[in-house]
């Protein structure tokens, strides 16, 4: 009887693994294989040191007292603690807000940041660059409407703004999904709650903190992970608004990694690049999976 | 300690009507239990004297306190009401332990931490929670988070208690059992209690006084004796007692009998005077009888051949050991009857049957309304 019965399920899994090795498995370790090589010699940990040291990834030369570029793996560190906590707010905010059906408008304000979820990340990208685009994107005018003439300028061609510019873009594309989670979450907690903390003596304030927030929890950490892990693989945005640039002011590590390989085609950094960026992103990953189960 | 006062009040949900001008009036430390058929505006009427509601019309009163009155624009949120309420779900905050739970009301109200410990200690020892106090609810079974239920709501010492049928997510035994200590412990408290349910035998047996609704509207109000031996009118007569009591159709004779067409039954002088003096001699009215005044003429005391017994046939007998449920029929009129658990009679039977005439009720026809 045992030995059918552990076998069984490995049987049902044997197509999903007959294509999950050469397609996943030999690639992973082929990458982290040609990470230890430069020009087809083993250099040991030299590509890692080079590329770890290098101004490309941290530039502690420039970050922060002086003007980007700072490096691909600060950049993205900035991205996000900007990008998280401004997505979870935003989306939690927007969930409370619109949680009431008789709010006026409250399924197109939804559709509206839901948005972001839904068009292609290329047009999000696009739309960014738009957005941000002196003359004819919105927030440059109404920022130069309202005095602040510095920033009436196009975001993504200053070393000094590129950056922030993909990542307020970032925020309006990503917000749909932490709205959307948290929606989801506040629908299934019981209104008695509420209630008997109304009852209870609580105020607003005092059962967001106490009932709402703690009963929320298991949403915020798929929030979190999730959000890390978008962050950490950000590419498609970036590559389109920006490009990385100017002057590497906004590379990130994903496309660092495309660059090492596609325009030095240098496929050794790239690897580098590749296990160190999997190797982030496997930290909320782990995370995440631990605390489901 | 204070009393509750609802006063005209409504409740209106969109076409709905969920309450309809309710007056009640709920004496201080006074354990009312407000009864009726699902739907009938049992919880809405606590959720809004609770505050969670606020009523279309009327005026509710805490103690001398106006705490709804939407005419003159009075509404006192729930945490300025001194209420507790106790939910059919229970709603322990899952996330925190039997201590916080119950603390909590007091965390709120910044009770100092030492008095907090001091006073969810004393509530777990009334209930039985003392072990407890660490888990979260989930580890506690459904009676232990009814007792926490409670202890939330008794911890704050408020002036009146609202439960909202605490007892039926329980099982049957485990609800006896509750039915007493919840009673006693209000005794012991002396705060002044609502308690909501469609159980009759709870309201029976918990209840100082038992309020009867029916959609929406108040039928009577009186202590469980009260509306047992005298109730108000048709819906209260029928729905208090199991099994429920019997109504037949019978005109009054002038004369002063109770003509069912099939039989008939004679009325008590002072019964008779009564109908005569209302206007209800010769015309017809609705008959009510429970099935324990209804005897085995063995059995009965007072027993008149043609006056109060007649000749009935058994349909079916269902035995509950303690009694017998006995299905009657005379010609087209069927009936129960509980009979002594050693009366012999037995199924396609005829068997002599005696009513308890002291035990008669009668109804206007029209209005439903008690006569006698
Ligand atoms: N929020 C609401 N919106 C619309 N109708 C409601 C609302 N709450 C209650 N009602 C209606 O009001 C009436 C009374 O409801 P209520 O919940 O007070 O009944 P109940 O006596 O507590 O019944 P039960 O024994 O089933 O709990 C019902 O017809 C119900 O459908
Ligand atoms: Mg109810």
């Amino acid at each position: 009887m045992r030995k059918p019965r552990s076998l069984t399920p490995l049987f049902f899994l044997l197509p999903a693994l007959v294509l999950m090795v050469p397609f996943v498995i030999y690639p992973v370790l082929k990458t982290i294989y040609f990470s230890f090589f430069l020009n087809g010699k083993f250099v040991g940990l030299d590509n890692y040191r080079h590329v770890l040291l290098s101004s490309d990834i941290i530039n502690l030369e420039r970050f922060p007292t002086k003007s980007p570029p700072w490096g691909s793996l600060i950049n993205n560190i900035i991205f996000i603690a900007i990008h998280l906590p401004s997505t979870i707010f935003l989306g939690l905010g927007l969930a409370l807000l619109l949680r009431k059906e008789e709010v006026k408008g409250s399924s197109l304000i939804k559709s509206i940041v839901f948005l972001g979820m839904v068009i292609p990340m290329i047009v999000g990208g696009l739309i960014t660059r738009f957005l941000f685009e002196q003359g004819a994107g919105v927030i440059p005018s109404v920022l130069g409407a309202l005095g602040i003439k510095s920033l009436d300028i196009t975001w993504t061609a200053f070393p000094q703004t590129a950056l922030f510019a993909v990542i307020l873009g970032s925020i309006w594309i990503w917000t749909g999904f932490s709205m959307l989670m948290y929606s989801a979450g506040l629908a299934s907690i019981p209104k008695d709650y509420y209630e008997a903390a109304l009852i209870d003596g609580a105020n607003k304030f005092q059962i967001f903190k106490n009932v709402t927030w703690p009963l929320l929890k298991p949403i915020t950490i798929v929030v979190v992970a999730m959000t890390l892990l978008w962050d950490l693989k950000i590419f498609d945005i970036v590559y389109v608004a920006t490009g990385g640039g100017p002057g590497g002011a906004s590379m990130v590590l994903a496309l660092q990694m495309w660059d090492y390989f596609a325009r030095e085609l240098n496929y050794n950094y790239a690897a580098v690049v590749a296990v160190l960026l999997t190797t982030l992103t496997l930290i909320p990953a782990m995370w995440l999976i631990r605390r489901r189960e | 300690m204070a009393g509750v006062r609802l006063v005209g009040v409504w409740k209106r949900f969109g076409g709905v009507v969920a309450v309809k001008d309710m007056s009640l009036e709920v004496r201080d430390g006074e354990f009312v239990i407000l009864l009726g058929p699902s739907g009938c505006g049992k919880t809405t009427t606590l959720r809004m004297i609770s505050g969670l509601e606020e009523p279309s019309q009327g005026k509710i009163f805490i103690g001398d306190k106006l705490v709804a009155d939407p005419e003159a624009g009075v509404f006192v949120p729930p945490k300025d009401r001194d209420i507790a309420m106790v939910f059919q779900s229970y709603a322990l905050y899952p996330h925190m332990t039997v201590f916080d739970n119950i603390a909590f009301p007091l965390k709120l109200r910044k009770v100092p931490k030492q008095e907090i410990e001091e006073r969810v200690r004393e509530v777990a020892e009334l209930l039985g929670l003392t072990e407890l106090l660490k888990r979260k609810p989930r580890e506690l079974s459904g009676g232990q988070r009814q007792r926490v239920a409670l202890g939330r709501a008794i911890v704050r010492k408020p002036q009146v208690f609202l439960m909202d049928e605490p007892l039926s997510n329980l099982d049957a035994k485990l609800r006896v059992k509750m039915r007493a200590e919840l009673k006693k412990l209000q005794r012991q408290l002396g705060v002044t209690t609502i308690y909501v349910t469609h159980d009759q035998v709870e309201a029976m047996t918990m209840g100082d006084r038992v309020a009867i609704i029916n959609y929406g509207e108040l039928q009577q109000v009186g202590t469980p004796d009260e509306v047992y031996n005298k109730p108000a009118n048709i819906f209260v007569g029928g729905f208090i007692g199991s099994p429920p009591m019997n109504f037949l159709s019978v005109s009054v004779t002038e004369d002063g009998w109770l003509d069912f067409g099939e039989f008939k039954l004679r009325l008590l002088p002072d019964q008779v005077a009564l109908l005569g003096e209302l206007g209800y001699l010769g015309k017809e009215v609705v008959f009510g009888i429970r099935p324990e005044d209804v005897y085995d003429a063995v059995f009965a005391q007072v027993k008149v051949p043609g006056e109060n017994m007649v000749r009935a046939k058994v349909e079916i007998v269902e035995n509950l050991g303690s009694e017998r449920i006995v299905h009657l029929k005379v010609g087209g009129l069927s009936f129960l009857g509980s009979f002594h658990s050693d009366s012999k009679v037995s199924e396609g039977q005829e068997v002599d049957v005696v009513f308890d005439m002291k035990k008669i009720h009668l109804f206007d026809k029209k209005t439903e309304k008690a006569i006698i």
